[in-house]
């Protein structure tokens, strides 16, 4: 943002560019807020200008995408430069960790634990910071170090691009060989 | 003929929040003559619902503390419906207030939605009740008209059924001075709220806050959870007033601890240094963003350099001073998270407390959810407005976060125990003075830091990762996340 004196109101510039950074000409160009809506297009070196009369809280939205509308506070005199890189092709594709997804670890008889989960078919991937890991089908048995410490016992369900989900307990050996599940 | 064991009223919220709707509204329908049960949401459906059916409630009160919760509260009014056909329903709290044909759309068992002042409507339901007449408006399900605000000394202090809750030995009660607020911050659901009921921020007179407080003094109470959204009221009543506050505790030899929220823009050090004097233990700062064009978007008329420097005048003070970083609003992209995180990073020398990860929740009301909906970029419930980010990668970066920083079982035991350490040090340097506290805080804030530089490390990574590598991979994407993931687990184990 920068700032011109002779230019009242405020400003908004730019260039509108492919995802291979060449120019885009005949882009429709919104900068609207409420009750005010002005349009124009890009040159054919990509390039715009618009005069908004007021300050305010403005919206830029190109070619008409109003899923990438970008917010504008202009202020008295206000010159915006946006550089705007069209990424068209890669926001419609469905991006990974699609949903919000969570996994509890179950606390069994002594040092055995299972997994919980309300979705189904997930890999589960067990690990833990000291000791060793006995895997069952269901379950994994935890034999502990015989060195005092804190340990992490952590579970992580991944079911691909659907999503991820961690849970993670603390597990302590005190002096004495006692273990602790806190 | 009701049974010997009926009530009046029910009046349900999250009790264990230990917020003060419920039991300001249970006071107000006492104090008008109904006998009212206060009950816990947490007890569950089918508890509340036995409890209904013995004690044949003529009024139903459900108080919504916050989003997430909204479908149960829909969902126990739907199955009190069937129990208590002649009942009357009504839902109470900001969201209901500013979604109530939504939320009737959405529960046809509800008679209606308490707007405009809350205890107002309280009155007049309680009157109803009392005289066994219709309540107002209630066949057509309409919300109740706005009536006369309610002055805050004339409230009955707030029922304290469940008794005074303890932590660490120390008694402690949630507290209010005031309502509502004096700034128009762009995501906030109580300001929304306050000024569609048209007044936007109250204050109790200091004697009237002060009997409370002695009262609950005299019941053992030594730590006050101030709830108000704005303690402070603007100057120049903010002086006087926090000099009447020392002096009214100060005449009736009230040895407190408290804790407030405020903006970074109200912390001065002479102004936080008298509050200290007097008790303060430890301030919600409403810093919200590090990101200048993040502050400018949510109107909180405050500079990035103004937030650090209230971290560190806390810090200089020996004040805890937790914050919520919203990392991410519907408009975010790589360099505004790229931002967040560099300001992070210039105040972790003055963070005490476990850095906390945030995306700001699009209230309905709010100018933010105005402008989304403007947009067409709202999804899902109005209560609960969901939306991707335009920018993908940023968008990457959330879901990541969702996940890195996700609240496990080893956070959530290490984020108490620091919680309880702090608090336990705090409270001991206020009522038994210990050298051993200096060594012991300096103690905690390592920890802090040691835990909250890993996480910043790992947002630097997820931010270059975000940048350079191919997001659609989704092998790829989850292969990463679940090593930052272990490495902050890793962090909670050890620290």
């Amino acid at each position: 943002m920068t700032s011109d004196a002779t230019l009242k109101g405020a400003t908004v510039r730019g260039n509108v560019f492919d995802a291979q950074a060449q120019p885009l000409g005949e882009v429709k160009i919104t900068v609207q807020t409420t009750g005010t809506v002005i349009d124009t297009t890009t040159g054919r070196n990509g390039s715009f200008f618009v005069r908004v009369p007021d300050p305010g809280s403005y919206t830029l939205i190109v070619g008409g995408d109003k899923n990438s509308a970008l917010p504008l506070q202009l202020k008295q005199f206000d010159v915006a430069n946006v550089e705007w890189v069209e990424l068209v092709p890669q926001s419609q594709l469905s991006l990974p960790l699609a949903e919000i997804r969570s996994v509890d670890i179950i606390w069994g008889d002594d040092l055995t634990f299972a997994a919980d989960s309300p979705w189904a078919s997930a890999r589960y991937r067990w690990s833990v910071s000291g000791g060793r890991l006995i895997e069952e089908t269901d379950r994994v048995t935890w034999v502990p170090p015989t060195a005092p410490g804190r340990y992490l016992l952590q579970l992580i369900a991944d079911w691909g691009a659907e999503g991820l989900a961690v849970d993670a307990l603390t597990l302590a050996v005190t002096e004495d060989g006692t273990v602790i599940v806190c | 003929m009701a049974p010997s064991s009926s009530v009046d009223a029910l009046v349900i919220e999250d009790l264990g929040q230990q917020k003060l709707p419920a039991r300001v509204l249970t006071a107000i329908l006492r104090r008008a003559g109904l006998r009212v049960h206060l009950v816990d949401l947490n007890n569950g459906v089918d508890v509340i619902v036995a409890l209904a059916k013995r004690t044949v409630p003529r009024v139903i009160v459900s108080s919504i503390l916050f989003a997430d919760r909204v479908d149960e509260h829909l969902a126990l009014m739907t199955a009190l419906r069937e129990m208590c056909p002649r009942a009357h329903l009504t839902l109470a709290g900001h969201l209901p207030m500013i979604a109530s044909a939504e939320l009737r759309a959405a529960c046809p068992a509800l008679d209606s939605v308490l707007c405009g002042d809350t205890e107002a409507n309280a009155r007049v339901i309680a009157r109803s009740a009392v005289r066994d007449e219709a309540i107002p408006n209630s066949r057509v399900g309409e919300c109740f008209a706005s009536l006369a605000m309610t002055t805050l000394d004339d409230l009955p202090l707030p029922a304290r059924d469940d008794g005074i809750a303890s932590y660490l030995g120390y008694r402690f009660a949630t507290i209010e001075a005031s309502r509502g607020c004096y700034h128009a911050c762009a995501f906030c659901l109580p300001s929304a709220s306050y000024c569609k009921q048209g007044e936007p921020y109250r204050l109790r007179s200091i004697i009237n806050l002060v009997d409370e407080i002695e009262s609950l003094y005299r019941q053992g109470a030594r730590l006050f959870l101030f709830d108000d959204e704005q303690f402070l009221p603007p100057q120049p009543a903010r002086t006087k007033r926090i000099a009447a506050f020392a002096d009214e505790l100060a005449r009736r030899h009230l040895h407190i601890a408290f804790t407030i929220k405020c903006r970074a823009d109200d912390v001065d050090e002479s102004l936080f240094r008298r509050l200290q004097e007097i008790g303060l233990l430890r301030v919600y700062i409403g810093i919200e963003s590090g990101d200048q064009a993040t502050l400018d978007l949510f109107n909180k008329r405050v500079t990035v350099q103004q937030n650090a420097e209230a971290l560190a005048t806390m810090d200089a003070l020996g004040i805890i001073a937790d914050f919520r970083a919203l990392i991410f609003h519907p408009w975010s992209t790589l360099e505004t998270i790229g931002a967040e995180i560099a300001f992070l990073q210039s105040v972790l020398p003055y963070c005490s407390t476990f850095l906390d990860f945030r995306e700001v929740e699009i209230y309905p009301g709010t100018p933010l959810a105005n402008r989304l909906r403007d947009e067409g970029r709202s999804d899902g419930k109005m209560w609960q407005t969901q939306c991707t980010l335009a920018d993908p990668r940023a968008e990457v970066v959330r879901r990541a976060c969702r996940f890195v920083f996700s609240q496990s079982a080893a956070y959530r035991n290490t984020q108490d125990a620091l919680a309880r350490e702090w608090y336990a040090c705090l409270l001991a340097r206020r009522f038994c003075a210990s050298s051993a506290n200096a060594t012991r805080a300096r103690g905690l804030k390592e920890r802090a830091r040691r835990v909250n530089s890993e996480s910043v490390n790992v947002w630097r990574e997820m931010l270059e990762f975000a940048n350079e590598a191919n997001i659609c991979d989704a092998a790829q994407v989850n292969a990463r996340a679940s090593a930052w993931a272990t490495r902050v687990n890793a962090g909670w184990t050890t620290n």
